[in-house]
């Protein structure tokens, strides 16, 4: 079946789109739950997450793997039957529009408490999606040629901030080591576990792909990076703040203003704003896309097309209405997001593929 | 119409609203610049009320005011503006019922609170600073014993304003002399949260100055001089200008500094030692629920100034020096030492140490760790070293 998309991408553009899915909400929210949950061992809770990465991926790229070129909203219904498959496409239609709606209200929290008060949300969560719903229409090509520039943006102003900073650090504010032992560090590393399994999107993506055998590696190195840079961005937020970071809201951005080089290079912050708009912008193009040939597959669309407009007001209103308020939602993140990610980005693709490896379903024949 | 052409015309129409701009604008011409703010207690109709009071800076004054009183005209280059309110944050809309424009904190950089409030309101003041979104977490925070209102209203001296001045304490001249310790915001913050350790803010004070020019009045100038011990919700005492170098040479975050120590028996001190470098070392043991705090010090200084007759660049001379050197170094962290326990604030961070060191033991004491410090006992260990004897060796010997 056809799986309604021309463009195809190289493994190296789909390891790009694999952080860019993680990265440009987790550098900035992971840092003050990570530290409130496990203090000085907060950074090396990356390690458990990063493992935690590499579950989810093995688990998408070997179901992926036993039906190269098919979408996943399409092969389900090989695997559980008819009614139950579509049931399975249409959950996921649900709960990636879910979370996509999650997605674009951090955007608008954090640009209506850091940046401009006065501006409603629906402003910033409306152009936000127009944006994203104009790069669905364009193509998977085309959101990961935009993609490997915004990557580049991204890195370049964590790697601007994080040197700048450098010279603020206080070794003692990462001692005692490891505090509280393993427990903490597992402890640390729950929430954002929630944040990494969000490279499950992979099953929906592997279609895409040249070769569809690259997206395991690619994916593997996604997440090792992830890991790397998320640890990193952890350990420089504790080394600078200590344990007061667990009370900044957005200890990266507090990392950026407490920039001062000389007297004269400060206020720096509209760097992270560059990271937020542009990353997060193909983020939610991303899973936009996700969405949009879920709903095509689902209902054996011929066009994915007419679908983008009205999922994307969908959207604009479920973000507004989702949360009543900031802590709402980081209460969300803390408490109820690792239980709810777990389910959809562990427990259903597992469920598939131990169904599918059961019934004989797909593999080297496909 | 072919459809290029109507999409083209309808998106230059579509451009038009964007025209008008955002809605979080700050014009330059709607904003006050505040370039320091003052909070003080009072009582005021029937009550303890808040008094705020901002320095807002004239921006037209502030190129063209390097000379003289500071400003065109003899108006001075800032605006002291006050309110009363029941919090903090209700001062600052009331200065709106004065002020024409939005008081704008995104370029203030600094906070002096009055002891009253320094005491009682400590923590309230930390909230609000550390929540409003324009607040910088750069911010210098400073106690007085005088009133606020009369600190933002003195001159100042070098500087074309009193930012500039007190931004260049804590980066110039407060090290010049290690006697005040200025902290910001984020450094505070994070002393205050952290369990085991006390932080101390910067004191600073008005005094009345002798005119510096010819034909001047007598000016209103501001000094610093020692620190204020917080601990937990507020200021508890006072350090001396000699117990906040000994503070701060303890927490190894003293720079340089004259230190006249004596070689001869006499009442004035006849030598002086300058601080180059240094650098320390805190180690907290418990032992049967005694604590034992050790405080390593490498020092190393320059022989600046010698008041005696007799050879004095010689290998007996420089250990003599060194000796006094070390001696003196202890001294001053003996005086904090006694201050802190007197106080029962842990500025020294031993708590902290203990907690860094032996997480286990800390656990146990945590709960009555100021019931067990002022029983701390304090060694020093100081190496001292003297370097370089200045562009003379031996001094002049006159005939």
């Amino acid at each position: 079946m056809k799986i309604l998309e021309e463009g195809k991408i190289s493994g190296s553009q789909f390891m790009w789109l694999l952080v860019t899915i993680v990265l440009p909400t987790a550098v900035l929210f992971i840092p003050a739950v990570s530290i409130k949950n496990a203090g000085t061992s907060s950074w090396v809770s990356e390690v458990v997450t990063t493992t935690w990465g590499f579950v989810i991926i093995w688990i998408s790229a070997t179901l992926g793997e036993r039906f190269p070129g098919r979408g996943l909203a399409d092969y389900s219904t090989d695997i559980l039957g008819k009614y139950v498959g579509k049931f399975a496409g249409v959950f996921y239609i649900f709960i990636l529009t879910y979370v996509n709606a999650i997605i674009v209200r951090e955007f608008g929290e954090f640009l209506l408490s850091a940046f401009m008060p006065a501006t409603p949300l629906i402003v910033f969560n409306m152009t936000l999606l127009v944006l994203a719903a104009s790069a669905v229409r364009n193509g998977i090509e085309v959101i990961a040629r935009m993609n490997q520039f915004v990557v580049s943006l991204m890195f370049f102003a964590l790697i601007f901030i994080f040197s700048l900073v450098f010279g603020e650090i206080n070794p003692k504010h990462l001692t005692p080591l490891f505090e509280g032992g393993i427990k903490s560090i597992i402890h640390g590393g729950l929430t954002p576990m929630g944040w990494r399994g969000e490279l499950f999107l992979t099953l929906i993506l592997m279609p895409y792909l040249n070769n569809y055998k690259e997206a395991r590696v690619a994916g593997y190195k996604a997440n090792l990076l992830l890991g790397l840079v998320l640890g990193f961005d952890i350990f420089m937020v504790l080394a600078v703040f200590g344990k007061a970071a667990a009370h900044y809201v957005f200890p990266v951005h507090a990392l950026a203003t407490y920039i001062s080089v000389a007297g004269f290079l400060e206020r720096v912050e509209a760097f992270i704003l560059a990271l937020w708009v542009a990353g997060v912008t193909v983020k939610v193009a991303i899973w936009f896309y996700c969405i949009t040939m879920v709903t095509a597959q689902t209902f054996n669309l011929k066009d994915y097309k007419p679908v983008v407009l009205p999922l994307a007001v969908i959207q604009v209103v479920w973000s507004i209405t989702i949360y009543d308020n900031i802590r709402e939602m980081v209460e969300f993140f803390t408490k109820t997001w690792i239980t709810f990610s777990a389910f959809f980005e562990f427990f259903v693709p597992l469920t598939i593929l131990l169904v599918a490896v059961v019934r004989k379903k797909g593999g080297q024949r496909g | 119409m072919k459809r290029e052409q109507l999409v083209f015309v309808l998106a230059i129409i579509m451009i038009f609203p964007l025209f008008s701009g955002c809605w979080s604008r700050n014009e330059i011409e709607t904003i006050a610049i505040v370039s320091g703010i003052g909070i003080d207690k009072i009582s005021a109709d029937g009550g303890e009320k808040f008094l705020l009071t901002a320095n807002i800076v004239r921006p037209s004054l502030v190129s063209g005011g390097a000379q003289g009183t500071g400003g065109r005209a003899g108006q001075p280059i800032s605006w002291s503006i006050n309110s009363i309110g029941k919090t903090l944050s209700d001062c600052e809309r009331n200065l709106n019922l004065r002020a024409a424009r939005t008081i704008f904190y995104g370029h203030t950089r600094y906070v002096v609170l009055s002891e009253n409030s320094a005491r009682e309101e400590f923590s309230d003041v930390i909230d609000y600073i550390g929540r409003h979104p324009d607040m910088r977490l750069r911010i210098l925070l400073f106690v007085t014993r005088d009133s606020p209102q009369d600190l933002l209203k003195s001159f100042p001296e070098l500087e074309n304003t009193r930012a500039r001045q007190v931004m260049g304490m804590e980066s110039i001249g407060g090290p010049r002399a290690s006697k005040i310790d200025v902290r910001n915001m984020a450094e505070i913050v994070g002393e205050l949260i952290t369990p085991g350790v006390d932080p101390v803010i910067a004191h600073v004070s008005t005094m009345i100055s002798a005119p510096t020019e010819a034909g001047g009045q007598p000016i209103k100038v501001l000094r610093f001089e020692g620190g204020g011990v917080i601990r937990e919700k507020g200021l508890v005492g006072w350090l001396s200008e000699v117990e906040t170098r000994g503070y701060m040479l303890a927490t190894g975050r003293a720079r340089e500094g004259a230190f006249p120590v004596n070689l001869q028996k006499q009442p004035m001190p006849d030598t002086t030692l300058n601080l180059t470098r240094m650098s320390s070392k805190t180690r907290v043991e418990l032992k049967e629920n005694r604590a034992v705090a050790t405080i390593e010090i490498r020092a190393e200084g320059d022989l600046v100034e010698y008041h005696g007759q007799e050879e004095i660049a010689t290998d007996e001379g420089i250990l003599k020096m060194e000796k006094a050197f070390a001696k003196e170094i202890n001294n001053e962290i003996m005086a904090a030492v006694k201050k802190a326990q007197q106080l029962d604030a842990d500025i020294f961070g031993f708590g902290a140490e203990l907690h860094r060191s032996n997480p286990k033991a800390w656990k146990h004491v945590e709960k009555d760790w100021y019931v067990i410090f002022p029983t701390i006992e304090v060694k020093t260990k100081v190496t001292a070293d003297i370097r370089r004897t200045g562009f003379i060796a031996d001094p002049y010997i006159l005939k």
